[in-house]
């Protein structure tokens, strides 16, 4: 079970991109997942954000080209499982 | 002062349903005491390699427990580096020699994967990346398809210029009875398979796979010499490194390498690299030089680095073919290219093989070890 | 007793909404069960109804809507200055861990200011609305952020799977400090115990009272609480030139515009539950978002919100200055969709366990 004091720890990491503008620099799309994410396929981006790069979920299942521009926005992380606090942070949605 | 590979010794390596830690890393050590011909009592350090134990079967202390296991009374501790913990154990004993703090020193790396669901070794493995990786979802295979995906985008490389990988380890596993799966395949079986991480599919992916190897590292006269070992580390997080289609962990440790062993790549004979997917094994033998960097994939489709070829990579099958069981993978390699060196390869001798060279990688290139060992000094 | 209040000091800053990108149509879901779907929509007057994707919640609805409330007046008012944030919603991601600190706290705000969460059906927010602009009269505060959010669930077979949508909608009010885009003169609530529609502590679904929900719930708190409205502030419907009233399906608020002598053009521009279906307790709120964006300086508005369980909150209003189209609304969120089909909407919808 996530410890609820790490996640509230974190909330600030999560959610710094939220409202940001960034290219997509790669991307893959994930069929195997681990424990606390969902079942079914997802796309995983890696965003160029300025001078940095960041890795995080695209909110659609529509396949990115590298250079795509996105813009994150804030949503729910994985799968909460029974009894977890909750746990919300940026996803790239196609811009 | 000459630090060597006094005896090797690997396990099978598969899903191991009888075998346990315990009796893997019994099995492994003993077999390399006795191709050493070492009696237990004369091993001074133990050091035991393995990444998922603790996390798995709770049993951390892991180095204290095989040296009990083994019924050997000397210092014992475990390393720590992710998939590149057996290079790192191999380090460290080189280290413990030439400081003269070990006489004989006997590295174990171990991993009993199969007892666990493939979500959680999926996620277990994942303790190799980032918290940011993590929390994007990503998966171990995911991390190398964003590499794959970049490297198709910049050298024109496509999904079927992988499969030739998987197809050359397999062909080389066929010859190793100590693999996985010692098995042939062809291009169009390979490129068949589930798609796992898109781009890369179930044979682009190297198994979970339970196993152990160990060896027994001194100084003296008998053994293949150890003439380089070096060590890089790099950003974790695949996103905050320099390069997406390069590994600076290899090319940095690379080259030191080169230039303790005083080789260069026109002097290796035989190598093992780290093809946890296929497109590692591209960049592997890319960043180590024997090819510029966005032709590897052609390199390898023309053979150069086939059994025949005039680089024989990965004739133990690899981490594809032979397995991938994830503490042990660094110290099978220097069991392998040791074996060459010493002429006891059997089906999959290279002859005349005079210098091999190891590549180890942890994560998706957060560490890289490189290792050359020489034979007939 | 409720007194006959002027607001003197409570104004409309900004407004924002959100309405998740994907659609199901009424007929995709007929069809799937078997029904006609052409007479199912005609009946409910609904087209389709929003999808929210599978992580997106009330939480993250709220603060989508807020942001744009807040993105749209970032250089006259700084979100450190916020007084309240309060969130009405049916969907809650907590039963205990309040929506609204988990907003403000996405929003950058930390701190000295009033939440508490809101459950009154679909009319939690807008009572919310009376709760802050009362805050706001009395000095206590000197703006806050309404946020009415919610994503609907429904069990499969039941009627409410045809309209139960997801949406949400924020309205920022504040003191004369700020400048308004709309005044807000009075408010009015009409309230009672009528069971039409309810949900038990720890039960995954709503239930409700078929037909009862018409006659004594639904038309009873709407017309008889705007009627109340009317009589107090000594108006027509007449004098007004939007009306928007809750919407749980098409038909329910053209009926009750019917008998409060509304005409089809008042009710028209903040009828948009029939290309969303019922965001509940965004549902009043969306519309009036809608006709704010869309105002034009002079037109007053009148709002009639309800809840289940039951009651209704009335609002008066002056739109102050015409509004103007941006990237954030409404009329766009209502072109810029895509539409899933049933197979699509089950996976979307469903509650992953773990």
């Amino acid at each position: 079970m996530k410890s609820a004091a790490k996640l509230w720890r974190e909330r600030g990491e999560r959610l710094k991109y939220a409202g940001k503008r960034g290219a997509v620099v790669s991307w893959t799309k994930i069929l195997e997942s681990p424990v606390g994410f969902e079942a079914d396929p997802y796309i995983v981006v890696m965003v160029r954000v300025g001078k940095e790069i960041v890795v995080g979920q695209l909110t659609d299942l529509e396949e990115p080209v590298i250079g795509e521009k996105v813009v994150a926005v804030i949503r729910r992380l994985g799968i909460a499982q029974k009894g977890e606090v909750l746990e919300y942070g940026v996803k790239w949605k196609k811009a | 002062m000459r630090v060597r590979v006094i005896g090797e010794y690997q396990t099978r390596f598969g899903e191991l349903w009888n075998k346990g830690l315990k009796e893997l890393v019994v099995e492994a050590g003993e077999g390399a005491l006795k191709a050493a011909r070492v009696k237990k009592q004369a091993v001074d350090l133990v050091i035991v390699s393995n990444m998922l134990g603790e996390r798995f079967e709770n049993q951390g202390h892991l180095g204290a427990m095989a040296a009990e296991w083994l019924g050997i009374k000397a210092k014992a501790w475990r390393v720590e580096g992710a998939c590149a913990s057996g290079g790192l154990a191999i380090h460290q004993a080189v280290m413990a020699v030439k400081s003269g703090m070990a006489k004989k020193v006997l590295v174990v790396g171990v991993e009993k994967m199969t007892d666990k669901s493939t979500k959680e070794v999926t996620e277990g493995l994942m303790a190799a990346a980032s918290e940011e990786e993590r929390r994007a979802g990503l998966t171990f295979v995911g991390l190398y398809a964003l590499m794959a995906r970049k490297y198709f985008e910049e050298f024109g490389a496509t999904k079927e210029d992988l499969a030739y990988v998987a197809v050359k380890n397999h062909a080389h596993a066929a010859m190793n009875p100590k693999a996985q799966y010692p098995f042939t395949v062809d291009v169009e079986k390979a490129l068949g398979s589930f798609c796992i991480a898109e781009p890369l599919g179930l044979f682009d992916c190297s198994p979970v796979t339970d196993g152990a190897a160990a060896v027994l590292v001194g100084s003296g006269e008998t053994g293949v010499v150890i003439a380089a070992s070096e060590v890089a580390t790099d950003s974790p997080g695949l996103n905050r490194r320099k390069s997406l289609v390069e590994l600076q962990v290899t090319k940095a440790a690379a080259k030191k390498a080169y230039e303790a062993a005083g080789v260069g790549i026109k002097k290796v004979d035989v190598v093992e690299v780290h093809d946890c997917f296929t497109i590692a094994e591209i960049m592997a033998v890319e960043d180590l030089g024997f090819c510029k960097k966005g032709e590897g994939f052609k390199a390898i489709k023309e053979g150069l680095f086939s059994f025949k070829g005039r680089w024989p990579v990965n004739l133990s099958g690899g981490l594809k073919a032979c397995g991938h069981p994830v503490g042990a993978t660094g110290v099978k390699q220097i069991v392998e290219i040791s074996k060459q060196l010493k002429g006891e390869a059997g089906a999959r001798q290279v002859k005349g093989a005079k210098v091999g060279l190891t590549q180890n990688i942890g994560g998706s290139g957060g560490t890289g070890v490189v290792h050359i060992l020489k034979g007939g000094q | 007793m409720i007194n006959n209040k002027e607001f003197e000091r409570v104004g409309v800053i900004s407004v924002g909404g959100y309405v998740p990108r994907d659609r199901i149509s009424i007929k995709e879901i007929a069809q799937a069960r078997g029904k006609d779907g052409d007479k199912i929509m005609a009946s409910l007057g609904v087209r389709q109804k929003a999808v929210a994707q599978r992580d997106e919640d009330t939480a993250s609805l709220a603060v989508a809507a807020a942001s744009r409330a807040i993105i749209r007046k970032k250089k006259t008012v700084r979100v450190d200055e916020l007084g309240a944030v309060v969130v009405g919603s049916e969907s809650h991601p907590y039963a205990v861990k309040p929506t609204g600190s988990m907003v403000a706290d996405m929003l950058g705000m930390r701190g000295e200011y009033i939440t508490s969460d809101l459950e009154f059906a679909c009319k939690a927010a807008t009572t919310g609305m009376i709760y802050v602009a009362s805050m706001i009269e009395a000095g206590v505060i000197e703006n806050g952020l309404v946020i009415g959010a919610d994503v609907a669930q429904s069990k499969r077979g039941d009627v409410l799977e045809f309209t139960a949508g997801a949406g949400a909608a924020a309205v920022w009010l504040g003191n004369k400090k700020y400048p308004w885009v709309v005044r807000l003169e009075r408010m009015n609530s009409f309230n009672s115990d009528t069971p039409d529609f309810w949900r038990r502590e720890g039960e995954k679904y709503p239930q409700h009272a078929g037909r009862f929900t018409g006659e004594p719930a639904y038309f009873k708190h709407v017309v008889e609480g705007t009627e109340k409205f009317l009589k107090k502030i000594n108006k027509k419907t007449a004098e007004f030139d939007q009306v928007v009233l809750h919407m749980p399906n098409g038909k329910f608020p053209q009926r009750a515009a019917k008998k409060l002598g509304v005409t089809t053009e008042q009710l028209q521009k903040g009828l948009v539950v029939e290309e969303i279906g019922n965001p509940y307790s965004a549902s009043s709120l969306l519309g009036l978002v809608k006709v704010i964006e869309e105002g034009k300086k002079g037109e007053r508005v009148l709002m009639t919100s309800y809840g289940s369980g039951a009651g209704s909150d009335s609002f008066s209003f002056e739109i102050l200055r015409s509004g103007k189209e941006d990237e954030w609304s409404l009329s766009k969120q209502l072109k810029e969709i895509k539409q899933l089909s049933y197979v699509d909407y089950l996976n979307q919808t469903r509650k992953e366990q773990q």
